[in-house]
């Protein structure tokens, strides 16, 4: 009798707690969340409501610097504390939000440039701490993974609320300027780094063909647009190669001029840019002897150099998947993923494995705050994964952190 | 304010009258190839201050403007071989090149480095009104600062205060443009080749001492190995001050993969990818009794010393700390000095191009 009267008593128990954990973890789906990430050469900081991305600010837009913003990568400027404060108010300015209605400040601590992650980090710390607000420390890298679960202010987007369920597990291709990573994603949250780079980034690797190519500093997007030039041939070339024959690998090189495509027999999913590189090099050398004055060998070396970065990525991503038959999405990140010829071959590959295929609206591919905004609010609702009171004061930086 | 809709046939009688405007000081909105921009005499200080009262929030950001051929930009600025290369093989085109100016633009065109971008638009009309100007005018976006990039008039009309639009002296209304993405800003003043050429050869004149290693590699895994022995030859000697190594060489010479080695000798499990994004990697070794950290720094994007300083460079120049600098050519001199006071030992790795895998690699004390 008696013990049937406490098994009621802790199964009331219980329930009161399910109840609590109900209405504590819907209790942040509105929450107020400010985002910060200077991890890069540009200071961003956003405003979203849940999911919502109200306002997204980045310090080049915003035309702070005396100089070309953003353009030329001066750090003494990355680590001004003006700029935050300025992008701060611009970013509270267009969510017409007000400082007392954040609830979560979330700040990107790693990876990226100790000096620089520093100014977002100790903004952080002390808006949080002097106006007891939650802090939340984010990885950049689960940014990139979740910027495409991001609705507009309208609510719109291409994840439904409470739909995430369908999108895991998932593999996700994160290309930017200082990362290209293959991660096999069971959950929002749980993440293992199937395969990374060696070396160079694909963006990395952009900047610095171009910076061969005698193009200025960043060259990635002039690259783009040279190749858009490239004469009508080359996509008939390129097209040859494209037909598979199932008994022989696929094609070791991108195109006629023979840029090798990397890590082509490698057999794990890591990639490695260096060597293109050095192709280039001797490939640009020779073509500027041949050519001497005319330069339009750079269109078409332009779009296979695209060719060889992008189908180095597709062969890994299409191992990845053969690996991993039991995903249900593929999931794009990072700035790289703007370059148009790149993404549209990775859709096409996508389409015709017909799984999900998530994608950031452009802008929040290249770094931004609204993705960490984004990465926090799952945090926040997921994890409990926030700092308070004193324990703000701890968060450190984490240039090298990893998924 | 006079708006005059552009078609094939009345282009003389708008080359006319902005040309006009432009001799009066005024302001016109003209179609390119990107947005619709707004253009004033770059050269005259009035004009300059009536676009700045137009665009509000332009506070010390240079102008971009407009020219007619690379003949006309020399007139403006300076054009080194990275410049020319643009010129030659993009524009006219939707790309602004940043070069050193000459300061014969008004006050507020070019920037506080003396810096300004020049545009040569892949639009006939646009061309042909600054070539029978003669000189350049600005190149800017017509919206007012914060609002969105104007692809027809109706969008830039859309809810402009009474007070711009009176600023305003023609509009050339071309239509809806094709959204294309406004131009891309390349800078070519920096990381200028002959600075780094200079700063190579520095090296090899100052280097009085022989070689005390060196090889020839024949892939990237073997510049891995010989990195790991130049740090073995190293690491027995007590190491009471800091060790640097100086990479230099050419993009894609092996300086990363030698650092890399360094890192293999130094029983570092992380891996050591390139820093040229995040400009200095840590990481912790531990070399039987010895601890300390492996710095890897890349230069490649700094452009100033200073910058070193800031991202706090000189607090690693300390005891058992390993330090590896690509690109270190660059500032040699001041490196040296700093790493001096510190009592530091500095290696020099010099990186050769053989062939498609093969490089030679030299180290000197």
């Amino acid at each position: 009798m008696l013990s049937s009267i406490i098994l009621t008593m802790i199964d009331e128990r219980l329930k009161l707690m399910n109840k609590i954990k109900i209405t504590s973890k819907n209790k942040y789906k509105e929450a107020i969340i400010l985002a910060i990430d200077t991890s890069c050469d540009d200071t961003s900081v956003a405003v979203l409501k849940g999911r919502r991305v109200l306002s997204s600010v980045i310090s080049s837009q915003v035309e702070l610097h005396k100089k070309w913003g953003g353009v030329v990568p001066t750090i003494a400027k990355r680590a001004h504390q003006d700029n935050i404060e300025k992008v701060y108010q611009e970013a509270l300015k267009r969510a017409r939000i007000k400082e007392e209605e954040i609830e979560f400040v979330a700040v990107t601590h790693g990876p990226g440039l100790a000096i620089a992650l520093e100014v977002g980090i100790e903004f952080a710390k002390n808006l949080a701490y002097t106006k007891k607000k939650k802090l939340v420390p984010i990885n950049h890298m689960e940014g990139h993974m979740l910027a495409s679960f991001i609705l507009n202010s309208k609510g719109n987007g291409a994840i439904a609320l409470n739909k995430e369920g369908t999108v895991f597990p998932a593999l996700a291709l994160l290309i930017s300027g200082n990362h290209s990573e293959i991660v096999y994603a069971e959950d929002i949250n749980k993440y293992k780094i199937l395969g990374e780079t060696l070396d160079d980034a694909a963006g990395e690797a952009f900047d610095k063909v171009a910076r061969m190519m005698n193009l200025g500093y960043p060259g990635g997007e002039i690259i783009t647009l040279l190749a858009g030039r490239a004469s009508s041939t080359w996509s008939n070339v390129a097209s040859g190669l494209e037909e598979r024959n199932e008994r022989k690998p696929l094609a070791e090189v991108a195109g006629r001029l023979g840029l090798p495509v990397p890590m082509m027999r490698s057999k794990d999913l890591n990639f490695s840019f260096s060597g293109l590189k050095t192709a280039c090099l001797y490939k640009i050398k020779n073509l500027r002897e041949k050519y001497s004055e005319d330069t339009k060998w750079s269109y078409d070396f332009s779009r296979e150099f695209i060719n060889a970065v992008s189908r180095s990525l597709l062969t890994k991503l299409s191992k990845a998947i053969k690996l991993h038959p039991e995903i249900k999405s593929i999931i794009i990140g990072g700035g790289v993923s703007n370059n148009k010829y790149i993404i549209r071959e990775v859709g096409a590959l996508t389409r015709k494995t017909q799984k999900n295929y998530l994608i950031p609206e452009s802008k929040f591919r290249s770094d931004n705050a609204g993705m960490i905004g984004i990465a926090a609010y799952y945090n926040i609702n997921n994890l409990e994964n926030w700092l308070e009171g004193k324990k703000i004061l701890e968060l450190d930086r984490k240039p090298m952190l990893r998924l | 304010m006079e708006l005059i809709k552009y078609n094939k046939n009345n282009s003389k009688i708008i080359i006319k009258k902005a040309l006009a405007v432009l001799k009066n000081g005024g302001i016109f909105v003209f179609p390119t190839e990107t947005c619709y921009g707004i253009g004033t005499d770059a050269t005259k200080k009035s004009a300059i201050n009536k676009l700045y009262s137009y665009k509000t929030r332009r506070e010390g950001k240079p102008l971009s403007v407009v020219v007619a051929d690379i003949k006309m930009a020399q007139k403006y600025v300076e054009i080194n071989e990275m410049a020319e290369n643009l010129y030659k093989s993009y524009l006219p085109g939707p790309i602004t090149v940043v070069s050193k100016g000459k300061g014969k633009v008004a006050k507020g065109v070019e920037s506080e480095y003396g810096t300004l971008g020049i545009r040569i638009p892949e639009h006939e009309l646009i061309l042909d009104i600054v070539k029978n100007f003669g000189k350049p005018f600005t190149a800017t976006s017509a919206n007012m600062s914060y609002l969105p990039k104007p692809y027809s008039i109706k969008a830039l009309l859309k809810n402009m205060p009474a007070k711009n639009l009176e600023l305003i002296d023609l509009i050339i209304d071309a239509g809806k443009l094709p959204h294309r993405e406004t131009s891309t800003v390349v800078d070519t003043t920096m990381n200028s080749l002959n600075i780094v050429r200079e700063g190579q050869l520095n090296i090899y004149k100052k280097s009085d001492k022989k070689s005390i290693l060196s090889a020839q590699t024949e892939s990237a895994e073997e510049t891995i190995n010989f990195g790991s022995m130049n740090m073995l030859k190293y690491i027995d000697e007590p190491l009471s001050k800091p060790l640097v190594f100086f990479l230099v060489g050419e993009l894609g010479g092996g300086k990363t993969q030698f650092a890399k080695g360094i890192a293999r000798c130094l029983n570092i499990k992380d891996l050591v990818k390139s820093p040229t994004f995040t400009i200095l990697n840590e990481y912790n070794y531990k070399f039987g009794e010895r601890r300390g950290k492996f710095i890897h720094v890349d230069t490649w994007r700094i452009e100033d010393i200073n910058d070193l300083e800031t991202i706090g460079l000189d607090n690693y120049f300390s005891v058992n700390n390993i330090i590896a600098i690509e690109w270190a050519n660059k500032f040699s001199n001041d490196l040296k000095k700093k790493i001096k006071k510190t009592g530091g030992k500095i290696i020099n790795v010099i990186f050769n191009y053989l062939d498609d895998d093969r490089r030679a690699i030299e180290t000197y004390e």
